[in-house]
């Protein structure tokens, strides 16, 4: 049980380490972590040597831009050639394997990692912990949590309750629609302060309570906080959210099984603070490979600082984020940074990526539209075309209206349709990029 | 049956053994999962009258599927869970070092008690005090694929799988073209599969396929014997295991009924008597294994 007072604001002193120092950190770890793989690892090695990098001297911001991207398809490739669990990334540092993460498959390979104890008592577990705090899991708190044992943040999660003390409330099953009822009857049953779910299952619980006429602020009335993964939450669907289950706070929280990181927003909901002396992300242009400065869009490539597990080396994410410029006001020295969503579902223009996140967001503020699927497609000719899913109906007056402020809000011409879109995957709903022709 | 003192004190405290309806022919605390959800219902409890509130819980979850009652459970219990799922692991030969996958909920007990790093407050799971390295794969059927996609590249030593999902990853396996050298352990709640079906699986697989009995609503797990079609062997020093038949007056060491399970191994949730589905016969002294203790030995269901 931890001694943490309640009232704290962070978590740990770490978290407010003054950014020239962390910065030191990084760049001492990145030395290690290149010297590691360099000497040790067989993935890197072989990647590195491919594209002629060698690693020279210390480490900082220039030289580690020389470092070679490790991209999705080299591990990809690494696992169907090697046909094993480990591929050569697993800096395990003496520590046995305890145990075998993976990720979602979004090149429809599921890629595996390693963890270690070393990494369960340590830092990934730090990370998680100052995040559970962030958005305000406590000692002795209900949280209703069903983190997928094949997800690295749901083990990190799983050890970061246990860290801070807080009392978890697991219903059976999975965060699918075949549970909505068992996690609703938890949630009425054992009364969770806290609920750390996707977006997309507080959408099935609200359209549980709906079908069962039960008063969504009844049934959620324990309830004065809710963490969400799995997509960025509209302003408008957090409003949403925040009146419906007549919440404290909404906080968003995001990550990667890819990378194995991930980050919360702090109360001031600016983006998701990244432990930055334990990842190190890197904004870089998706078409150049150019690194990019706080306030511009790219994608997020991750680099992990800890050993004593499998290790990601300027790894690129492919989700379109940015780090927040300025200081937050929570008083974190750790970078923030927003994520809008994959860069395969964005448009991606010279100069501008238009990711999910943009349209949702425009799209919510619709009353007869909110939270429904839909796609996007850019052409030459026309513009963005957007494409609304799940029945919607839009009246020419409305649709025009809308036109008109994704236009605005976009900066580019846009084109409004209903019609089918495409369901997939665990977060239910992809916005599918429709090539040109 | 003897119980101990201290979970007599404890059925004392925990308002589920004095709320049962009477069954003159099953003896004293005998009760089912309809049981623990109609006093749950009726007294307003998630835990269906089983919490022990001595014992402050450290972790609240669903018992089994389908069955909306909660286990409180202290951190002690869940050492004590993980080691019961350790000695399970070892009667079916798992032992250091080697891979084990889980096709089943994360919220499983079969894949709870296996890890630390799966549930909050747990010191040490099954594979951590074995040494083996496991690896989940949630419990979707729609997830088959990505079982066997486990099976090409972790290719762990032994699978367990719950039997309902058997089919979809039979299916998933045919498309691949392939089989697995895995070691299957098929589980079912409450619902042991016949030894027919257990053949034919293993036929199909190529593989040997082994059945654990479990029972989800009185955490109970049993490792099969490895000579007697059929028969399992809790842990003795955890489980009391009893045969219940309908008439009070026959020898139920003669007589198949069904099993009731009490467990000793949880103090914040009190077990004791839970009637469970399975239906068989308890025998004593040694078996032709070797093992002694109290053995179960389930009607075959083809």
């Amino acid at each position: 049980m931890s001694a943490r007072r309640d009232s704290s604001e962070y978590f740990d002193a770490g978290e407010t380490v003054p950014a020239g120092a962390l910065a030191d950190k990084r760049w001492e770890a990145i030395g290690t972590l290149v010297d590691h793989a360099h000497g040790r690892l067989p993935f890197y090695q072989a990647l590195w040597r491919g594209q002629g990098f060698a690693p020279e001297g210390p480490m900082d911001e220039g030289a580690f831009r020389t470092v070679p991207i490790t991209r999705k398809h080299h591990l990809v490739r690494a696992w169907l050639d090697g046909r094993s669990l480990m591929i050569g990334t697993e800096a395990l540092i003496g520590f046995d394997p305890r145990n075998v993460v993976m990720t979602s498959g979004t090149m429809g390979f599921n890629t595996f990692a390693i963890v270690t104890e070393y990494d369960l008592d340590g830092a990934s577990t730090l990370a998680q912990a100052r995040e559970l705090w962030m958005i305000k899991v406590r000692a002795g708190m209900r949280v209703l949590s069903l983190s997928p044992a094949w997800h690295a943040l749901g083990l990190f999660e799983s050890r970061a309750i246990t860290r801070i003390g807080a009392v978890p409330v697991l219903p059976w099953g999975t965060l699918t629609p075949r549970f909505v009822g068992d996690i609703l009857a938890a949630v009425m049953l054992l009364k969770p302060e806290h609920l750390l779910v996707t977006a997309r299952a507080v959408r099935m619980l609200l359209a549980e309570c709906d079908r069962l006429k039960l008063d969504p602020r009844r049934a959620f009335a324990s309830v004065r906080y809710l963490g969400c993964a799995g997509e960025a939450l509209s302003p408008a669907f957090r409003t949403h959210l925040a009146r419906r289950l007549d919440l404290e706070d909404v906080f968003e929280r995001g990550g990667s099984s890819d990378g194995m990181f991930g980050g919360g927003e702090c109360h001031a909901h600016r983006g998701h603070h990244v432990s930055a002396d334990v990842h190190y992300v890197e904004i870089v242009d998706p078409s150049t490979g150019a690194s990019l400065g706080a306030g511009r869009r790219g994608t997020a490539v991750v680099t992990n600082l800890s050993l004593g597990k499998s290790v990601y080396i300027r790894f690129d994410t492919e989700d379109v984020a940015e780090v927040v410029p300025g200081d937050c006001p929570c008083g974190r020295t750790h970078p923030v940074v927003e994520f809008y969503g994959r860069l395969a579902d964005s448009v991606v223009l010279p100069g501008r990526i238009i990711a999910p996140a943009d349209v949702r967001g425009v799209l919510d503020e619709f009353e007869g539209i909110r939270f429904r699927p839909f796609a996007m497609a850019w052409k030459e000719a026309d513009g963005l075309l957007v494409s609304i899913g799940g029945g919607a109906e839009t009246r020419p007056a409305e649709r025009s209206k809308l036109e008109e402020e994704l236009s605005t809000r976009l900066s580019v011409p846009v084109s409004v349709s209903a019609g089918e879109v495409e369901r997939a995957g665990w977060k239910e709903e992809r916005v599918k990029k429709e090539s040109e022709g | 049956m003897n119980l101990p003192d201290w979970l007599i004190a404890a059925a004392r405290r925990v308002p589920l053994y004095r709320s049962l309806p009477q069954r003159p022919t099953w003896p004293a605390y005998s009760h089912t999962a309809e049981d623990l959800a109609a006093v749950a219902t009726a007294l307003g409890d998630p835990f269906g009258g089983r919490h022990d509130i001595e014992h402050p819980p450290d972790v609240l979850i669903q018992a089994a599927r389908d069955l909306p009652i909660y286990w409180a459970l202290a951190a002690n219990d869940l050492s004590a869970l993980s080691r019961l799922l350790a000695g399970a692991w070892t009667g079916l030969g798992i032992a250091a070092g080697q891979r084990v996958a889980l096709y089943d909920y994360a919220t499983s007990p079969l894949v709870v008690y296996a890890s630390r790093a799966y549930l909050p407050h747990l010191d040490a799971g099954a594979a951590d005090i074995l040494g083996c390295l496991p690896i989940c794969n949630d419990g979707l059927p729609d997830l088959a694929d990505r079982c066997t996609h486990i099976l090409e590249y972790v290719q762990p030593a032994v699978l367990f799988v719950d039997a309902e999902l058997m089919g979809p990853l039979l299916r998933a396996l045919e498309r691949r073209g392939s089989r697995t050298p895995s070691r299957v352990v098929v589980t079912s709640d409450e619902a042991p599969v016949g030894s027919a079906q257990i053949r034919e699986w293993s036929a199909l697989l190529g593989t040997e396929v082994r059945q654990m009995l479990r029972a989800d609503a009185p955490l109970f797990f049993a490792p099969p014997c490895v000579t007697e079609p059929l028969t399992f062997h809790p842990d003795e020093g955890t489980y009391r295991v009893e045969v219940l038949t309908p008439d009070a007056s026959n020898d139920p060491a003669d007589d198949a009924g069904r099993i009731a399970v009490t467990n000793l191994a949880i103090r914040s949730s009190i077990v004791i008597r839970y009637v469970t589905n399975f239906v068989g016969i308890v025998r004593d002294g040694s078996c032709r294994c070797g093992r002694t203790g109290p053995r179960v030995i389930v009607n075959d269901v083809g």
